[in-house]
């Protein structure tokens, strides 16, 4: 549904008047959108991978046409400025454009340089620009981190240090091009928390492409929803929240609370809220349309299987000057066909962790077992065949001319006969949906895909112990879960896997134990469920258990299971339990 | 060597406090006095002055260590190059046989070489010792700042200071492609030299591809940055010399003053063991 009527007040910031665009290569990325933004207004696009929200992006920006070419129809309009019409240098005193990619935007040798670059050209006076930069700092958490090297900062860290270069420009417009899909949850409130912060005390303008739908009615005005290049729904993130069956058909993900709401009282506006949801499940309580009850939760029991994992002891410092201890005195011990999730915030050494197990990292102290033999025996190589962990950035793991290659680079150096390859090749490629684009250049691939390559390339290799290192960045809804069903897949058929992950849904929903580290340390180690009743140990470590966690604590002296973790089983409680 | 052994530490001492102008200047006077003062005393001065800045500098004498750990090959190619192809060379030491070409037997080792060797090596480290008192006491905005002082353009500045930041992130990602191969099976230290080089050029494509998005990603940033603006840009860092910088400029070209002064007239420590 269209919002037909848009407040064409004086105020009006952006107005986007039918775009559409068309890339060199033929690809239709935007189809007649049209859209007016006042000052002071938060909008949130959400849509699938490639569903034309980075397109967006660069068009308000002027992106498009002054850096990227294409083929456009229709007119951008910000600030009173024709962004066809003026150059990117000029548009920027008014717009501030940050881009998925941190590691690309930051140029300058230390912290405060990045944020003061921008006011620096724009040549403001020096008392100015220091103001500017430690306001910038300060709103994204970074003070303290003035005189650090970009370089030495998390992916997180970078993240928002890309955003306060941003605002240190102090814009009318702010385009965010999903400012925090690699954040910890913690992390990812605290950016949206400036956002509004932002509005309240500057007016400024703020358009933000995100697949953070849970956040979305704390801090959005407006939510716009994008499929396959068309505007399919803009309205408030309630009203676009209430159209359930057009979300999951585009693939946008609705909030918990949200889904909660449309199950039990479709009839009824989605609650978006802790409050709201407990009140309408309260009431629906009272009005006896609802009986909470006991749900059998998938048992949890102490693993018993061989011990594939173990870390004695294990600490491991960066050296450097000064050196940073990224792991300290860690035991951890990996049962064969355990599904694991490792959680915590940006910079806690989970990937450090993992790293160890493959001897990519050597520990300064202590020790890792793979079955009970002391790893300093063997090769990387000699232990990627049985434990296959997926990197992060898929573009640092592709290295051939095509998918079909790129997973039979792994099988080669398994030396498996030709016809077993391919069957395996098919397997996973599919297992992925990849299996039409087999001949495809890797890097032709959206980003999402390229990561599932990355993936199949290590599933066919079929290792005994399968690592995912946040495999859902930048992946939408459904790339998300397609690659979290895939985890469970494998492990049902007996393979050991962990994942590390900032999506907390995604832990809750699948992931059997839970291994929560904060500090360079292991904070909290058991079941899902049990970890997820410790609010106040995760939020040490920038975790906040998902809605349902909360919203299951809230309802407990109602009758339903404080270690409720999903919408299902939430559902199954309250209407009489089984 | 890693570049982390020369990367920026911030300290409070009083090369710190220098501008990089005074710091440039330095480095280019090793480099002048490296190369019309090859004697071995007054390479030492020079050296013994680089190491006193080192030490005011407060730069920990252990990276000294990871330097000449890092240059112990040149050192060796150099005292084993001149040592059996030295002109000069008279006193045999040892010898791996007869190779005569002319009258000279390049298969004997010789004093006079390595001592040649010893000093070419000097002249290394003349140069050498001189960068990390730029690098490590001098942040790269403040080398930026006096480029744009000495009113070359920002342009030039920015590709010069970009380049500096992007060569750790060409290692960085090469390394990860690397380790990426070995995620897949391929046991890359066991590979034979032939091999490996298959391995190295594979791994090209996807660095210079991710270096192709990186640099379009930079392009974009710095557009909306206002990069270009023909606003006249401020410079947040002051690149004014005070007092320190002039003590410490002249004490540089004074002594190196002397040592090419020394040199010209006719100075040398060991004419008697090599010619030069």
């Amino acid at each position: 549904m269209l919002a037909e009527n848009v407040d064409m007040s004086s105020s009006m910031l952006v107005e986007i008047q039918d775009l559409t665009f068309t890339y060199p290569d033929g690809v239709q990325a935007l189809k007649e959108i049209r859209l007016q933004v006042s000052k002071g207004e938060i909008i949130a696009v959400m849509g699938a991978n490639g569903a034309g929200k980075t397109t967006l992006c660069r068009h308000l920006t002027g992106i498009i046409p002054h850096v990227h070419q294409g083929t456009t129809l229709g007119k951008v309009v910000v600030a009173g400025m024709d962004v066809y019409e003026h150059p990117v240098h000029e548009l920027a005193q008014k717009i501030s454009f940050v881009t998925q990619d941190p590691e690309g935007q930051l140029v300058n040798p230390d912290v405060l340089m990045e944020v003061a670059f921008g006011p620096e050209n724009l040549g403001f006076p020096r008392d100015e620009i220091m103001r500017r930069a430690k306001w910038a700092l300060q709103a994204v958490g970074l003070e303290g981190y003035e005189s650090r090297s970009p370089m030495e900062l998390s992916g997180g860290q970078k993240q928002r240090l890309a955003l306060a270069a941003g605002l240190s420009m102090q814009p009318e417009l702010l385009v965010l091009d999903e400012p925090t899909s690699q954040l910890d949850p913690i992390g990812t409130t605290e950016v949206f928390e400036v956002l509004v912060d932002l509005k309240k005390r500057y007016n400024i303008t703020t358009i933000l492409t995100t697949h953070a739908s849970e956040d979305v009615p704390s801090f959005a005005d407006r939510a716009v929803v994008l499929s396959k290049g068309s505007m399919v729904a803009e309205a408030s993130p309630r009203d676009v929240f209430a159209q359930v069956e057009l979300l999951d058909s585009v693939g946008v993900q609705v909030p918990q609370l949200a889904t909660l709401g449309h199950r039990i009282a479709p009839d009824q506006p989605p609650p978006l809220t802790i409050e709201e949801s407990k009140k309408q499940v309260v009431d629906l309580i009272e009005e006896k349309k609802l009986k909470p009850g006991k749900v059998s939760q998938s048992e949890y029991s102490a693993p018993k299987g061989e011990v594939v994992i173990e870390c004695v002891d294990l600490t491991f410092t960066y050296p450097g000057f000064p050196p940073v201890t990224a792991l300290r005195s860690i035991n951890l011990k990996v049962h064969k066909g355990e599904m694991i999730g490792i959680i915590g915030q940006n910079g806690s050494g989970k990937t450090t962790l993992v790293k160890q197990f493959l001897k990519l990292l050597k520990p300064t102290k202590g020790q890792v077992l793979f079955k009970g033999k002391d790893i300093t025996g063997f090769t990387t190589g000699q232990l990627a065949t049985s434990i296959g962990l997926v990197l992060q950035n898929p573009d640092e793991q592709l290295f051939t001319i095509s998918c079909r290659e790129e997973v039979e680079f792994g099988l080669r150096n398994l030396k498996l006969p030709e016809d077993e390859m391919k069957h395996r090749v098919d397997e996973a490629l599919g297992f992925v949906g990849l299996e039409e684009q087999k001949e495809v250049f890797p890097f032709r691939l959206s980003f999402g895909d390229r990561r599932s390559l990355t993936v199949a390339a290590v599933v066919a290799m079929r290792p005994e112990v399968i690592i995912l290192d946040e495999p859902t960045t930048a992946q939408d809804y459904l790339g998300r879960h397609r690659i979290a069903k895939l985890a469970k897949k494998l492990n049902a058929a007996g393979h050991t896997v962990i994942m590390i992950t900032h999506d907390m849904n995604l832990v809750t929903q699948y992931a059997d134990r839970t291994v929560v580290m904060g500090n360079a340390e292991i904070l909290l180690d058991g079941p899902t469920g049990r970890v997820f009743t410790e609010v106040e140990t995760l939020k040490k470590t920038f975790i906040k258990p998902p809605p349902i966690s909360l919203l299951a604590k809230e309802l407990e002296p109602y009758g339903v299971p404080g270690d409720i973790m999903t919408v299902d089983s939430m559902v199954d409680s309250l209407v009489g339990g089984k | 060597m890693t570049v982390a052994t020369l990367e920026y530490i911030r300290k409070d001492t009083p090369v710190h406090k220098l501008q990089a102008s005074t710091k440039l200047l330095l480095t280019v006077t090793s480099l002048v006095v490296s190369v019309f003062a090859l004697d071995y005393v007054l390479l030492g001065i020079w050296i013994a002055f680089l190491l006193v800045w080192w030490m005011i500098g407060g730069i920990e004498l252990r990276r000294l260590g990871i330097i000449l750990k890092v240059l112990v090959g040149t050192y060796l190619f150099l005292i084993i190059l001149q040592g059996f192809t030295y002109r000069f060379g008279d006193t045999e030491l040892f010898r791996l046989g007869v190779l005569m070409i002319g009258s000279r037997n390049y298969a004997a080792y010789t004093l006079e070489g390595f001592l040649f060797g010893t000093l070419i090596f000097m002249r290394v480290l003349a140069v050498v010792f001189s960068i990390p008192i730029l690098t490590m006491t001098t942040p790269m905005t403040k080398i930026a700042a006096n480029m744009g002082q000495m009113k070359i353009p920002y342009q030039f500045t920015l590709i010069f200071v970009t380049g500096m930041r992007f060569v750790p992130l060409v290692f960085q990602t090469w390394g990860n492609v690397m380790q990426a191969q070995k995620l897949r099976g391929r046991d890359i230290d066991k590979l034979p030299i032939t091999k490996k080089a298959g391995v190295y050029t594979s791994a090209l494509t996807p660095v210079l591809l991710y270096l192709l998005k990186l640099s379009t990603t930079l392009q974009t940033a710095l557009e909306c940055r206002a990069f270009g603006s023909p606003t006249t840009r401020t410079y947040l860092e002051e690149t004014k010399l005070r007092a320190g910088d002039y003590i410490a400029q002249i004490t540089t070209v004074a002594l190196a003053a002397a040592i090419l002064a020394l040199k010209f007239m006719g100075y040398s420590s060991l004419h008697y063991v090599i010619r030069v």
